[in-house]
C-alpha cells in the first residue's frame, strides 16, 4: 500500500506540476456540442467532436458486410468467387460514400 | 396447495422480500392447441406485430398469478413467487417487447400494439416494473441478469418518463444492501442505459426487419427527440450522483478488503464509472463532473493484493479520465481533475515504484504468471497510463504559463519545467526499465521505438502514445534542444519511422486512420507535420537514409487526399493537413534539389 506523501518538490516550495493556475484570457470559445467542454480553436473543437461521433465503417458492395479498416475490407472481398474489380479509387471501396451507423 | 389463475388487478406496489414460497405451475391449462399464451405473445413479437393478439389474450401474460395466502384466500402472486423457469420465461419476453419496440421507435414506425403494451407498462400497470425491481433480491442469478437487462431495456424505451421512485430504489438498495448479487443488479441496470447507442441497427440486418409487417396497424413517430435516449441516460446519472460519495466509499472499503465474492460487482462498478465518463457516452462534462473526483484513493489501491483483473479495469478508468487524444490534449486550460490524477500517477511511478506492483511481474516467467507473452494487454493499458499522465503533467505546466508576458514568470516556466524534466526523466527511465524487463526488446531500444511494437497490435493506444510522447517531447524542449538523453529517447522522427514500418510503409493504412475516429491520428498527423516543419533539419537528420521512403508515403498520402477532397468524399475538413503535408513536401523537394 501506498502512503499518501507531501507534493513538493525540489526547493520549489509548491506543489508538483501545481503552478497556479493562470487562466487563459479567451475571448472566443468553441463548445462542444455533445459534452459542453470547451476549446480555443475551433480546428481543435473538430477533431474533439468526432470522438463522440459513430464510427465511420467501410461497407463491402457484395455482402453488405462492414468493416472499421479499408484494408479489412480489401482482405475479406477476396472470400467472393468474383473477384473484386474497382473501376478507380478510393471510392469503390465504400458503399454510397462514406456511410455511418 | 396451489392454484393459479390470471386476474386484471395490479398487485402492492410495496416492497416485500422474495417470498420463498414456491407454486406449482400446471402445465397446459392455458394452453390452446399446444401453445401457451406465453409462446404466442413471443411468437408474434417474432413476427415483430401484436395486432393478431386478442385484447384479453394480450393482457394475460402481464396479469400476475394467483396464489393461496395462509387464510385460505388468493393473494396476487408476485413474479418473484414464480416458478424460476416461468419467471425466465416471462422477463425474456419482456426483453423481446422491449427490444423491437427500440428497434420500430428507432426507424420511426411502431406495431400500435407495442407501443400500446409499453405505454401500459412505463404507467406501472399490473406493478410489472416494481415486481422486477424486486428481482433484484432474489439469489438466482440467470433471473437476476435477465431481469436487469430487461429493466435496462425498459427504461431506453420508456424515456425520460420513467419514475423518479423505480431509480431512487434502485440507486438506495445499492447504497443499503451487502448482497453482491443485488449490487450488480442495479449497477447492470445503469451501466446498460448509459452505454446504449442510439440508432444502433446492423449493416446486416434488412432493412424491414425490425419494422411491422404490412398488415400492421402502426403509428408513425414523428417526433425526432424519440430517438435520444440522452435524456434518460441524465437521469440515471443523476439518479446515481446523489448516492456517489457514499457507493465510492463503500467500493473503496470493498477494493481494501477484497475477496472474490466481489468480483462482479467491483468490476461493473468500474465499468460503469467508465462509461459515464466516457467521451464516448456523450454526456455533458457538467453534469458528470462529480464522477471526476475521488479516484486518489483508488490509485492507492494498485498495489499487489488487487488482483490482475481489477487492476485492468482501474487502469481502464483512470486512462479514460485522461482522456488525452480526444480531449485534453486539445483544450488550452486543462480541468483541475485529471491534472491530480495525472500528478498521482507520476508520483506513484517515481516514489512508490508502482510499476513493480505490476501483477503477473513475478510469476513463472517472469510476466504473465505462466504461459506466452503473459499480460501484454495489462502492461499496454500501464504503459499508456503513464504516458498520458506525463504528458497532462508537462501540458499543464505548459498551459499554465501561456500567457506569461513577465520576464519573471519566464523564469518561472523555465525552472518548473527543469523540475518537470527531472521527474519526468525518472519516471520514463523507470517505466523504459520495466517494459525491457518483461518484454523482449534490445537493451538499445529506445522508448521512442518500442512505444510503437508495443501497440502495434492495438492501434488506439498506438497512436495516443505516439501523441502524448510528440506533445512531451515538443513541451520539454520548447526552448532548446536537450542537455541529455531524453530528447533522443523521445524522438518523434524516431517513433513515426518506426510507425510507417510497423504499417509496411503503405499509405492507404495511413489514409484509413485518417477516415476513421477510432483513433486519434488525426490530431498526431497534425501535429506531427508542424513538428517537421519547424525542425526541417533535424527531421532530415533524424531519418538519415529512411528520408525518401518516409516522404514517399506522405507524398502518397497527400495525392490520395487530393483525389478524396475533389470528389468531395473526404468526411471532414483535412485542409490544414494537407496544407502542411504540401509545406513538407517542398521543403523536401528543397532539400533534394540542395
Amino acid at each position: 500500500m501506498f502512503a499518501i506523501m507531501p507534493m513538493e518538490t525540489e526547493g520549489h516550495g509548491r506543489e508538483f506540476g501545481r503552478r497556479q493556475k493562470m487562466r487563459a484570457k479567451c475571448t472566443v470559445e468553441f463548445v462542444c456540442k455533445y459534452c459542453q467542454r470547451r476549446f480555443t480553436k475551433p480546428y481543435n473543437l473538430m477533431i474533439h467532436e468526432r470522438s463522440h461521433k459513430d464510427d465511420v465503417t467501410f461497407t463491402c458492395e457484395v455482402c453488405g458486410k462492414s468493416f472499421k479498416r479499408q484494408d479489412n475490407l480489401k482482405q475479406h472481398r477476396s472470400i467472393h468467387s468474383v473477384p473484386y474489380k474497382g473501376s478507380n479509387g478510393y471510392s469503390n471501396g465504400y458503399s454510397n460514400g462514406y456511410s455511418r451507423y | 396447495m396451489v392454484r393459479r389463475r390470471y386476474r386484471g388487478h395490479p398487485p402492492s406496489n410495496k416492497m416485500e422480500e422474495p417470498a420463498k414460497k414456491k407454486q406449482r405451475v400446471e402445465n397446459g391449462d392455458d394452453e390452446d392447441d399446444g401453445i401457451t399464451e406465453m409462446e404466442r405473445f413471443q411468437n408474434s413479437l417474432l413476427a415483430r406485430c401484436l395486432c393478431n393478439i386478442p385484447e384479453s389474450s394480450l393482457r394475460k401474460p402481464f396479469t400476475a398469478m394467483t396464489v393461496q395466502a395462509a387464510s385460505g384466500g388468493f393473494r396476487t402472486a408476485t413474479i418473484s413467487e414464480w416458478e424460476p423457469d416461468k419467471t425466465l420465461e416471462f422477463i425474456s419476453a419482456l426483453q423481446l417487447l422491449f427490444d423491437l419496440a427500440i428497434k420500430q421507435n428507432t426507424r420511426g414506425i411502431m406495431c400500435s400494439r407495442v407501443a400500446d403494451v409499453c405505454e401500459a407498462l412505463s404507467r406501472n400497470e399490473h406493478g410489472i416494473i416494481d415486481q422486477i425491481i424486486d428481482l433484484s433480491c432474489t439469489a438466482n442469478k440467470f433471473i437476476s441478469f435477465t431481469a436487469s437487462r430487461a429493466l435496462a431495456a425498459f427504461f431506453i424505451v420508456t424515456k425520460e418518463n420513467i419514475e423518479a421512485a423505480w431509480l431512487e430504489r434502485l440507486t438506495q438498495s445499492l447504497v443499503n444492501t451487502h448482497s453482491p448479487s443485488q449490487m450488480l443488479f442495479t449497477l447492470d441496470v445503469v451501466k446498460r442505459v448509459v452505454e446504449h447507442k442510439d440508432c444502433s441497427i446492423h449493416p446486416l440486418e434488412e432493412s424491414d426487419s425490425s419494422g411491422p409487417p404490412p398488415n400492421c396497424n402502426t403509428v408513425t413517430i414523428s417526433d425526432p427527440e424519440s430517438l435520444d435516449s440522452t435524456p434518460v441516460k441524465a437521469m440515471c446519472v443523476k439518479a446515481l450522483e446523489s448516492k456517489w460519495t457514499l457507493l465510492v466509499s463503500k467500493f473503496d472499503a470493498i477494493l481494501g478488503s477484497y475477496t472474490p465474492q466481489h468480483e462482479s460487482a467491483v468490476i461493473t462498478f468500474l465499468e460503469l464509472w467508465e462509461s459515464i465518463i466516457s467521451v464516448k457516452a456523450n454526456l455533458s462534462v457538467i453534469d458528470t463532473k462529480l464522477f471526476y473526483s475521488q479516484l486518489d484513493n483508488l490509485v492507492m489501491l494498485l498495489n499487489a493484493n488487487v488482483p490482475g483483473v481489477i487492476w485492468r479495469h482501474l487502469l481502464g478508468l483512470f486512462n479514460e479520465v485522461l482522456c488525452y487524444g480526444s480531449t485534453l490534449a486539445l483544450q488550452d486550460v486543462l480541468p483541475d481533475e485529471p491534472c491530480s490524477l495525472a500528478h498521482l500517477i507520476v508520483r506513484a511511478v517515481k516514489d512508490w515504484r508502482l510499476l513493480d506492483a505490476l501483477p503477473y511481474r513475478h510469476g513463472s516467467g517472469r510476466f504473465g504468471g505462466g504461459t506466452g507473452d503473459g499480460d501484454r494487454p495489462l502492461l499496454q493499458k500501464v504503459i499508456l497510463l503513464v504516458l498520458k499522465s506525463v504528458a497532462v503533467t508537462v501540458k499543464e505546466t505548459r498551459s499554465d504559463s501561456s500567457d506569461s508576458s513577465l520576464d519573471s514568470e519566464a523564469e518561472d516556466l523555465d525552472a518548473d519545467m527543469a523540475v518537470i524534466e527531472r521527474s519526468i526523466r525518472e519516471v520514463l527511465r523507470q517505466l523504459d526499465q520495466c517494459v525491457k524487463a518483461l518484454m523482449p526488446f534490445h537493451p538499445e531500444t529506445l522508448l521512442a521505438q518500442w512505444v510503437v511494437q508495443m501497440f502495434l497490435d492495438q492501434d488506439d493506444f498506438l497512436i495516443e502514445g505516439m501523441v502524448c510522447c510528440l506533445d512531451v517531447a515538443v513541451g520539454l524542449f520548447c526552448r532548446g534542444p536537450p542537455q541529455n538523453d531524453l530528447g533522443h529517447m523521445l524522438s518523434p522522427t524516431l517513433t513515426f519511422i518506426q510507425f510507417l514500418t510497423g504499417v509496411s510503409h503503405d499509405h492507404d493504412v495511413l489514409l484509413d486512420y485518417l477516415v476513421s475516429n477510432e483513433t486519434c491520428f488525426l490530431l498526431y498527423l497534425f501535429r506531427f507535420l508542424k513538428y517537421v516543419r519547424r525542425n526541417w533539419t533535424e527531421f532530415v537528420s533524424c531519418c538519415g537514409r529512411e528520408l525518401d521512403d518516409t516522404m514517399t508515403v506522405l507524398i502518397r498520402l497527400r495525392l490520395a487526399i487530393d483525389r478524396l477532397v475533389s470528389k468531395a468524399l473526404f468526411p471532414y475538413n483535412i485542409i490544414p493537413v494537407l496544407r502542411l503535408l504540401e509545406k513538407c513536401e517542398s521543403l523536401y523537394e528543397g532539400n533534394v534539389e540542395n
